[in-house]
């Protein structure tokens, strides 16, 4: 069941991040990114994870999309100043580079994967995945990253509105 | 149960895909989206190993979603104020730091 939903939601999540880079709009890049996040929210469903789908449903699909799209409708540009990709043969000469990378760690994936004793996925607890299991997580083993991660947050915060302000002033 | 090597897989062809925006683009909203595109590759990887290693890759996701919406609310302020002044959010424009 779970393999059969992958075999769907898997192309359709390389598909729509495909569009995200070639679309020339840039609102529908950012929609079919939001096709990308919900369709990753539903894979984190299946792997067990439901409060890291659910959040990236909150965080990703819901505030920094909507954030996106707020910021490409301020800036709201003209259809002459759009651009897609230009299709020099520098270009392809970097899409053909990247795609001999890709083969390369995708090769090495596969040799790698032989040699992890990852083959059988575990029984897992009930409570795997649960808000009760990350928070009890959080707050002893990864402690003082959670509260670093706070200080990022707030520099960000101030970042944003020192940016917004100066720009207003002038 | 998905295979963890299809797993792997996709969020491989995510990051690539992400990398390829990044290098074929110069619209700076499209920059921004493509690093997301590689962060959520990232993070794939973690929860799927968090599947068959324990809980320690899921609390991982949770700070790598925190520094990536941080990163997007930065950016795109950056953005807006390069915007009020050069009419452009084309990155080959902004080369005022250039020397």
């Amino acid at each position: 069941m779970s393999t059969l939903s992958f075999m769907i939601l898997a192309p359709l999540i390389v598909v729509s991040a495909l569009s995200v880079i070639l679309w020339k709009n840039p609102i529908s890049s950012a929609l079919s990114l939001v096709v990308t996040l919900v369709s990753l929210a539903i894979v984190y469903f299946m792997l067990e994870a439901p409060f890291i789908g659910i959040l990236q449903v909150l965080v990703y699909a819901g505030a920094i999309m909507v954030l996106f799209i707020f910021v490409i409708m301020l800036i709201n540009l003209k259809d002459e100043e759009l651009e897609s990709v230009r299709w020099s043969p520098q270009t392809i000469l970097k899409l053909l580079s990247l795609g001999l990378v890709f083969t390369g760690i995708a090769f090495s994936v596969r040799h790698a994967m032989r040699a992890l004793p990852l083959r059988e996925a575990p029984i897992l607890s009930d409570n795997f995945g649960s808000i009760e299991h990350i928070g009890r997580l959080l707050f002893t083993r990864y402690l003082l990253p959670f509260e670093l991660i706070s200080f990022v947050i707030l520099a960000a915060v101030i970042g944003a509105v020192l940016l917004a302000r100066r720009g207003a002033q002038s | 149960m998905i295979p963890l090597h299809d797993l792997i897989l996709l969020s491989l062809a995510l990051f690539c895909i992400g990398w390829a925006g990044i290098l074929i683009r110069r619209n700076m909203l499209i920059l921004f989206m493509s690093i997301e595109l590689m962060l959520n590759a990232a993070n794939l990887a973690f929860v799927s190993f968090a599947r068959y290693r324990g809980m320690d890759g899921q609390v991982v996701t949770l700070f790598v979603m925190a520094l990536a919406a941080s990163e997007a609310v930065v950016g795109l302020a950056i953005l807006i104020v390069i915007f009020r002044y050069r009419k452009s959010v084309r990155v080959d424009d902004f080369t005022s730091l250039h020397g």
